[in-house]
């Protein structure tokens, strides 16, 4: 395996500082770490990281957090946690570890987590993911980038981004043809477009 | 015994004194800009130069426009071209666009058609609401030269006096006609239901990427060789 490039997103130094150290050696190498997922979109060393290990975060931002940052749909993404537990917002990740686990199950459920993500549906690089969707469909009714901005309550930026993603994905640039992509694969209802 | 020279990449140099057959079987594409000057075969042996006399045409323009055709990678020559073969470019984009409306967009409908036959009501509506907002995009695009910028160029070239100078403001408002072809390929491509005729939709993909082939020569030749000569012949009425 090559050399796996972590981020790791975390406010706790002596968790993060405890977390690089035990990584020290292994074939994992923490390169950045942030405080909040909000962070990840101008994290300059993202684009060259492999995994981002979300902490005590994970939990407040929920399950759809892995639709909401799109930084994490083509990463391994692995959520740490601090008790044992079965919760909803675990189930987006590639694998989750535990702060109190020993430096060899820490990198057993790396190693895991890895193999996990490529086979993990957000990687596929054509599949829309369940953000892009969500702008598709509003992009299909008509609306325009700022009003997407504050329905989907994301910056103009990041629904250009989505475009973006969108256009490349599907090899569909026009309105028009988004929407007849959104009405072929049933994303929406006829009745709730203007064609 | 070949009558063209063979450059450095082993393509087909175009000239004068090659043989109309010789210039087909260089690109066989170039078939439809004798069609659309309306030069009728057969041409028996004659050369491209013979021909272009036969048809008024000066040579230098028609191998121009071949180029723009047939050799997308090559930079378009102007030196030898002037404002005086500024109607016979008209005349070619006017035929053109005659060519769009009356040969090619109806053979798309009709291979849309074909295709759609098989789909459910649902998807045939939508897809052939979405040809149509296309057609009437086209349609919109090419009236809009028919009838603004076309006639401007004429009344330059008949000498009449100008207030404000147009081509530039012409050339900005060219709005890329190329956008939801290349969708309509890709819903085909990728997403049209299984069934759809092979056939059909391969007959149907092939007229559309032809089309937008000849799209992109078009505009190429709009904006590179027609909007200098325009240019020049502005500043010739201003001067």
């Amino acid at each position: 395996m090559k050399k796996q490039r972590i981020v790791i997103v975390e406010p706790s130094e002596i968790v993060c500082v405890g977390l690089t150290n035990l990584l020290q050696g292994s074939d994992f190498e923490v390169v950045a770490r942030l405080d909040s997922v909000d962070a990840l979109e101008e994290c300059h060393l993202l684009s060259s990281a492999d995994i981002v290990i979300v902490g005590s975060q994970a939990a407040a931002v929920g399950a759809n957090m892995r639709y909401r940052y799109e930084a994490l749909q083509s990463r391994t993404l692995v959520i740490m946690v601090s008790t044992v537990r079965e919760d909803e917002f675990l189930r987006q990740a590639d694998g989750v570890i535990n702060i109190y686990d020993n430096k060899t199950k820490l990198i057993k459920k790396l190693q895991t987590a890895v193999e996990q993500s490529q086979t993990n549906p957000y990687s596929d690089s054509h599949e829309l993911s369940e953000r892009e969707r969500d702008v598709l469909i509003l992009v299909a009714k008509g609306m325009a980038n700022k009003e997407i901005a504050d329905e989907l309550n994301i910056s103009i930026h990041t629904v250009m981004s989505h475009r973006k993603n969108i256009a490349h994905k599907t090899g569909i640039k026009s309105v028009a043809g988004l929407t007849v992509y959104a009405l072929l694969n049933n994303m929406l209802e006829a009745s709730e477009v203007n064609i | 015994m070949n009558s063209y020279k063979i450059d450095g990449n082993h393509e087909v140099i175009f000239s004068q004194e090659m043989t109309v057959a010789e210039l087909l079987d260089a690109d066989y594409r170039l078939l439809s800009i004798l069609e659309r000057l309306d030069m009728q075969l057969p041409f028996g042996d004659i050369s491209v130069g013979q021909m272009c006399e036969r048809y008024g045409m000066s040579a230098e323009l028609f191998l121009t426009i071949c180029r723009i055709y047939a050799k997308v990678e090559d930079d378009i020559v102007l030196e030898r071209l002037s404002v005086d073969d500024l109607p016979m470019v008209l005349r070619f984009l006017e035929s053109s666009h005659s060519y769009y409306l009356d040969v090619v967009l109806p053979r798309i409908e009709r291979g849309i058609d074909e295709v759609l036959a098989l789909c459910d009501v649902r998807q045939r509506l939508l897809l052939r609401r979405f040809y149509e907002g296309y057609a009437s995009e086209i349609r919109e695009h090419l009236a809009y030269e028919e009838s603004v910028m076309f006639p401007y160029m004429k009344r330059l070239l008949a000498g009449e006096k100008i207030d404000n100078p147009m081509v530039d403001e012409c050339m900005d408002n060219h709005t890329d006609i190329c956008e939801k072809i290349d969708d309509m390929k890709s819903i085909i491509i990728k997403y049209l239901p299984e069934s759809c005729s092979i056939h059909q939709r391969c007959g149907l993909l092939y007229d559309i990427y032809t089309m937008r082939e000849d799209l992109s020569h078009h505009t190429r030749l709009e904006m590179e060789l027609l909007a200098p000569l325009a240019l020049e012949a502005e500043r010739r009425v201003k001067l």
